[in-house]
């Protein structure tokens, strides 16, 4: 078999060429005007919260009404939850970068373990509007403390119930209806099955 | 500099208190979230860059790429249909590709090992965490700018020199022909933060991990 060449050789980018020019702005200052240009775009959070927070709530109706398969509900909220998580974690919004980091949390644990949570999902969506109304959006994270350990609680009882029950590829078959956090509107008829989780869900959204 | 030989890297001089002027210069910022390209832009126009365009897909970001004269992109994992990473492989591998060797910054919500490992063998010059700092994506701009590494062509391999190490690890050595390879498996931690993902880098491209 013929040996492989390499080849290593120097690329100066015109980035790079632009960018070593004598005359750029000082880093603090640069960084400086960065933050301030990030404190004008935080202006418009609030009303891209509410879009983000309102698509998010369309789709856990849609899921609770069975009007979406999961995996389609499962992709659609997953994307809002980051969006959320990346927009606010990178502005300072900490409430919510909390709340939409612990919703991906149960994302993940939706992704690796095939177990679905539909009410967990939905106690975020509230947890998120909550925050969003005039008596709450100026709070802190420790005024806030409660809500968000209790949305902590959650995902470690998500992952505790599913670790405690692991699945066997290949011997384990799919997990049937009542095996599984019934969807919403199950539960709101009455339904025990995940009382656990459901009676969590709501003392975290208080 | 010998070409073969580790890059050597002085991250602390690069990153501390160089200044880099991007004024004229042109980026691409390509993230799924619209909302988020505008956060990077924000960053970006503090930093004196006047041009920064946004796209939010994979076939838009070729687009622009191709018709538009972009001197770097910024693209995350997530970017649709298929992930930033095909955006960066696409780009490497492709041999009549005339932006080839285009700096390219990587930016991640899921900084796992796994990803910034992926991320690096899909060619790509540098990984930033979310939530991106301005200051953490200002050190990194001037990382690049002033401690440009050799780019290897090895057939299934095009990029940045993935062999580079940062002073300050003297025991540190490259990666040898025997080095056994890095096997990819299945994630296992949380995120890793900017620091832990800088460590990560320095410490396998010297042969320490």
């Amino acid at each position: 078999m013929a040996a492989q060449s390499v080849r290593i050789f120097l690329v100066d980018t015109n980035f790079q060429v632009m960018a070593r020019r004598p005359g750029g702005t000082d880093p603090a200052a640069a960084v400086k005007a960065a933050e301030r240009e990030l404190n004008d775009l935080k202006l418009d959070f609030d009303d891209w919260l509410d879009q983000e927070t309102k698509a998010l709530s369309d789709i856990v109706a849609e899921a609770a009404a069975d009007e979406l398969d999961r995996a389609a509900w499962i992709d659609a909220a997953n994307l809002h939850g980051r969006r959320l998580q990346d927009v606010a974690s990178t502005l300072g919004f900490d409430a919510v970068a909390s709340i939409s980091r612990s919703l991906c949390d149960i994302f993940d644990v939706i992704a690796e373990r095939n177990r679905f949570y539909l009410e967990l999902v939905e106690c975020h969506v509230r947890a998120l509007e909550l925050i969003h109304q005039d008596q709450y959006r100026d709070k802190s994270l420790s005024d806030l403390s409660e809500l968000l350990h209790g949305l902590d609680q959650l995902v470690a009882a998500a992952k505790l119930l599913t670790r405690e029950r692991p699945k066997v590829p290949g011997l384990d078959p799919p997990a049937p209806p009542d095996d599984v956090s019934p969807p919403a509107a199950s539960t709101r008829q009455g339904d025990t099955r995940s009382h656990d989780l459901r009676a969590g869900a709501d003392a975290a959204a208080g | 500099m010998e070409p073969g030989q580790p890059f050597r890297l002085s991250m602390r001089s690069a990153m501390s208190e160089t200044t880099i002027n991007l004024a004229d210069l042109h980026f691409l910022v390509a993230d799924e979230s619209y909302y988020y390209t505008k956060v990077i832009q924000s960053i970006f126009h503090g930093f004196g860059v006047r041009r920064v365009l946004a796209t939010h897909d994979a076939v838009s970001t070729l687009e622009v790429l191709i018709q538009s004269k972009i001197d770097l992109l910024i693209c995350d994992t997530s970017l649709p249909p298929a992930g930033g990473l095909s955006v960066v492989r696409g780009i490497r591998r492709n041999p009549s590709c005339p932006f080839r060797t285009l700096p390219i910054m990587v930016m991640t919500t899921a900084a796992t090992p796994v990803v910034v490992a992926k991320a690096r063998d899909a060619g790509a010059n540098m990984v930033i965490a979310k939530p991106v700092s301005p200051k953490a994506l200002y050190q990194r701009l001037a990382w690049i700018a002033f401690s440009p590494r050799p780019f290897v062509d090895a057939g299934t391999y095009f990029g940045p020199d993935r062999r580079f190490k940062i002073e300050g690890f003297p025991n540190g050595v490259g990666r040898r022909a025997g080095d056994k390879p890095i096997e990819v498996g299945m994630e296992t931690g949380p995120a890793m933060s900017q620091d832990e993902i800088d460590n990560l880098l320095s410490s396998t491209r010297s042969g320490q991990a």
